[in-house]
């Protein structure tokens, strides 16, 4: 059995005993949040509030505002847990959602009134985590997961990688990507495609 | 459509580049397609498993204490992101403008209403009013036409206070009196006109109830006015009879 399998990366390993096992464990925990459980809710935060943050923060290229939005996320979740389906993804994708949603949206409604603290940077480099760098992860399955990420993303082309990034990270569009790179629409739209289609590949075959 | 162009949809759907038509064109094929659900969760899995490749960092401790401590308050909706924000304002903003177009639209509609409300009552008032001017008319025509014939009326005996004056028009053989202090009838009975030849029985005419200090009634001759000789007003039953039954209450003789 493989990690990735085991700790639910991707909503395919629906038949792994521990990908079940995993997702019902998650799924018990938005039961007991959307019961009003705070216990529950404060574990969802310990365990998710890093990525949240970290992922905000990425974005945003401010804390403060990443602070905001972490409160915004898990108080969201708090709120509307049922809103949760696990047929669209599983929960870290939910939360990460939530996340970038928020997110961008911030970063759009402050965008005529300040300038961006840190450019929108085109050097993977900065996506990724620096060796010897402290795991302020307390969960193990996000450790694992992490690991998976990593590997998979390796295996991508930098060409690949930073369309994706720009979108994902920086809320561009094909277009603004086109201009930012200086390469034709069309190249963009087959980076990003041939990028994430490696990716999903690397992640299913980790898990398998 | 090829594999590329199903990849294609999907990360520009994922990604939220696609067209409002397209978009929605896929999201109305997701609703019955599990097999494109499953690839489009799996590869949402994928993408958003990047960020756990980021530098990661702990919030500080006082926002993890700001979610709980909000948390443990009443379940309030969420504050609004900026993109609801401007969609609830421009709601709001659609709203009150429909509200304020539907108060213009009442207020038209209340308008119209009232105005054919006022129409309808100044229609009814000048068809009462052309009755009562064709009314007044044909009284002022019955007065001073030169062959109308005029009675007095007085109370009889019990009712002395009472007392009356009738018109007949010969031409047309009608008749207009006007009677003051008439006393007041119990429910069950009516006051009834007579028009009386010389050796004939009275004729039956009009019945009618006292209306305030002078009673004006209209009513038809059914002989010629030349061969009336006395118009009398009996109390009778609710509805009149075909011949006097109660006491005469006022009468008049016609001059010659």
């Amino acid at each position: 059995m493989s990690l990735g399998r085991s700790f639910g990366l991707i909503s395919n390993g629906f038949n792994d005993p521990m990908f079940v096992k995993t997702m019902a464990i998650e799924a018990d925990l938005l039961e007991q949040v959307k019961t009003g459980d705070a216990t529950a809710l404060a574990r969802l935060y310990d365990n998710y509030a890093a990525i949240v943050y970290s992922f905000a923060a990425r974005i945003l290229g401010d804390r403060s505002s990443a602070e905001s939005v972490v409160q915004d996320v898990f108080l969201t979740v708090w709120r509307k847990a049922e809103q949760f389906s696990p047929d669209r993804g599983t929960l870290c994708t939910w939360l990460l959602t939530l996340t970038r949603n928020k997110a961008i949206d911030a970063l759009r409604s402050s965008a005529g009134t300040r300038a961006r603290q840190v450019p929108i940077s085109s050097d993977p480099a900065v996506y990724e985590v620096p060796a010897g760098m402290d795991d302020p992860l307390s969960s193990a399955i996000l450790r694992e997961k992490r690991e998976l990420v990593r590997r998979a993303l390796a295996s991508i082309p930098d060409d690949q990688k930073i369309p994706i990034f720009l979108n994902f990270y920086g809320g561009l569009s094909h277009q603004e990507i086109s201009d930012k790179l200086g390469v034709p629409l069309g190249t963009v739209k087959t980076r990003i495609r041939l990028g994430l289609e490696r990716l999903r590949l690397e992640l299913r075959q980790a898990s398998q | 459509m090829s594999k590329r162009e199903f990849e294609d949809i999907y990360i520009d759907y994922l990604l939220e580049q696609s067209e409002d038509a397209r978009r929605r064109t896929f999201e109305a094929h997701l609703k019955d397609c599990a097999e494109c659900k499953a690839e489009l969760a799996e590869l949402r899995d994928a993408l958003f498993s990047l960020p756990l490749d980021l530098p990661l960092t702990e919030p500080p401790a006082h926002v993890r204490e700001a979610v709980l401590r909000q948390a443990a308050g009443p379940r309030l909706v969420p504050k609004a992101s900026p993109r609801q924000a401007v969609w609830r304002i421009w709601a709001v903003a659609a709203s009150v403008l429909l509200a304020a177009l539907g108060l213009v639209a009442l207020r038209q509609w209340q308008t119209k209403e009232d105005t054919i409300r006022q129409i309808g009552l100044l229609q009814e008032e000048n068809r009462r009013l052309r009755e009562s001017n064709r009314s007044l008319g044909d009284r002022v025509d019955l007065l001073t036409r030169p062959d109308t014939r005029f009675l007095r009326m007085a109370g009889l005996e019990n009712y002395r206070g009472t007392s009356g004056s009738a018109f007949l028009q010969p031409a047309d053989r009608t008749a207009v009196a006007f009677i003051h202090n008439l006393p007041s009838v119990p429910q069950q009975q009516d006051f009834q006109m007579w028009v009386i030849q010389n050796g004939r029985p009275p004729f039956p005419s009009q019945v009618f109830k006292p209306s305030g200090q002078t009673t004006e009634i209209s009513f038809s001759v059914p002989v010629e006015v030349s061969q009336v000789a006395v118009l009398a007003v009996t109390i009778e039953p609710a509805g009149g009879s075909p011949q006097p039954t109660g006491p005469m209450v006022l009468a008049g003789r016609l001059e010659e």
